[in-house]
């Protein structure tokens, strides 16, 4: 009895030592997920809401954006979801390549609309995921249009280490993610499961 | 919310949704074309067709009277009838709210709509605060967690069972609904409507423009927005997509990492 006292009385303080040490990691994952969103979207306001650039400079720039900041290549295998097992190694490298060409000339375009709409960031939460390596957070932040009307939009951002992406965006609610993967099913589904429909599809949209 | 905004005429939604609902039954789910079926839409053939249906429909009246209104309605009427549509929406508000036990919902929404009174609804006495629009297909969602098939209703736009469900219920219990002429609930659905519309006008252009397939867009947008609403824009893990990871988008050496590591 007064060994297992003593047991844990020695053992009490490290106990109390991990806990705080592990919410302080979390904690630090966390504000140092909300910082890399706080600074993304104001690089992503500063160079492609810049006046006078031509929509191809505002679309190299959204380009470097999506391969530095975002998972791209994970999103768009997400986005094939079942499909992307059964394809062969060639059309995977032309899919992810289509993939990011036609984001970036969806996306880009979209930013010469922004009229200085102001941006706060409200919160984050954790959300990773046990068995694996990366962290992941959900930072939640607010767009105000106006003194009246709010769009809340929520990035889920996993690191690893020194790296951090963004894996997925929601605009009230909606996962941009998943609403591409349910569009791309339904052409493939509509195909009798043919993932070269999509891939006519994709290329159609980057030539247009 | 439909397509086509919050409501239409209660009493003709019900007729239409009867419509539906026996093409529904009547249709057999193995019409469709698609091979690989889509479990949350067993009736997309005939929803397809309801949905070409929708959109000649939009493009013909719903698109030019949206804009219409847009471009011509002054500013200064357009926020007196707005707060007027939102403070029609608060007694079924109220009702649905305490319905799902939220009593400073209730709280809000009855307040708002008595404090309008006043100005005779044109006014909206609480500028700043974040309302919950609830209705009877939110109601339901706490009992029944799966929204049942996808359903495209004539006219209404997307909906599923619970939520056409729900549809039918608001008519019995709106007090709204029980108090005003038909001609009167007519002009609240249509406005309601054309407010939505003339709101979204370029939103759906681009829409229309950038996907993939507008009926899967639609129909994905239609059920994470619903899902959205019935847990009032709280966050939930699997409402984004939890198996993106950064194995494809990381550097050579950490890509070995991350792939052992899942491996």
């Amino acid at each position: 009895m007064a060994f297992s006292h003593l047991i844990s009385k020695i053992t009490f303080p490290f106990v109390i030592i991990l806990i705080l040490t592990g919410t302080v990691q979390a904690d630090q994952h966390l504000v140092r997920s909300s910082e890399f969103v706080r600074s993304l979207t104001q690089q992503a306001i500063d160079t492609l809401t810049e006046e006078g650039i031509s929509n191809l400079v505002r679309r190299k720039r959204f380009r470097n954006i999506c391969r530095e900041s975002f998972a791209i290549n994970g999103i768009a295998k997400f986005a094939l979801g079942r499909y992307w097992r059964n394809t062969t190694e060639n059309t995977k490298t032309e899919y992810l390549s289509l993939f990011e060409d036609v984001i970036v000339a969806t996306w880009a375009d979209k930013f010469s609309l922004y009229s200085g709409e102001k941006f706060e960031i409200q919160n984050a939460l954790d959300a990773s995921i046990r068995g694996r390596s990366e962290r992941t957070a959900i930072v939640r932040s607010i767009f105000y249009l106006d003194t009246r009307s709010q769009i809340r939009v929520d990035w889920r951002v996993s690191n690893y280490e020194d790296l951090y992406k963004v894996t997925d965006v929601t605009i009230q609610g909606i996962s941009m993610s998943k609403t591409t993967r349910d569009e791309f099913y339904s052409v493939i589904r509509g195909n009798a499961g043919d993932i070269n429909a999509l891939l006519k599809l994709l290329r159609e949209k980057r030539n247009r | 919310m439909s397509l086509f905004g919050r409501g239409f005429s209660l009493g003709l939604r019900v007729l239409l949704l009867t419509g539906v609902i026996a093409i529904l039954i009547t249709t057999p789910a193995t019409s469709n074309s698609y091979k690989e079926k889509d479990n949350r839409d067993p009736f997309e053939s005939t929803n397809r067709l309801v949905f070409s249906f929708n959109v000649g429909l939009d493009q013909l009246v719903l698109e030019p009277v949206s804009i219409a209104y847009r471009d011509l309605m002054p500013n200064e009427l357009k926020t007196p009838i707005n707060n007027l549509l939102d403070n029609l929406q608060m007694p079924l508000s109220f009702v649905h709210s305490l319905l799902q036990g939220d009593i400073d919902n209730a709280n809000r929404a009855a307040s708002r709509f008595f404090a309008s009174i006043p100005t005779l609804l044109l006014g909206n006495p609480f500028p700043d605060q974040n309302l919950l629009y609830e209705d009877g297909g939110q109601t339901l969602a706490i009992w029944f967690e799966n929204p049942g098939p996808y359903i495209m209703l004539p006219v209404l736009g997307p909906s599923n069972l619970r939520d056409t469900v729900g549809i039918i219920m608001d008519f019995f219990i709106d007090p709204f609904s029980m108090v005003a002429s038909p001609g009167i609930r007519s002009i609240r659905s249509v406005g309601s409507t054309i407010r939505f519309r003339s709101a979204n006008i370029e939103q759906i252009r681009i829409m229309q423009r950038d996907s993939f397939d507008y009926y899967a867009a639609v129909k994905s947008l239609y059920e994470q927005s619903r899902e959205n609403e019935i847990r009032n824009g709280h966050y939930k893990p699997d409402s984004m997509s939890p198996t993106i990871g950064l194995e494809l988008d990381a550097a050579p050496m950490l890509k070995k990492i991350l792939d052992t590591a899942i491996k």
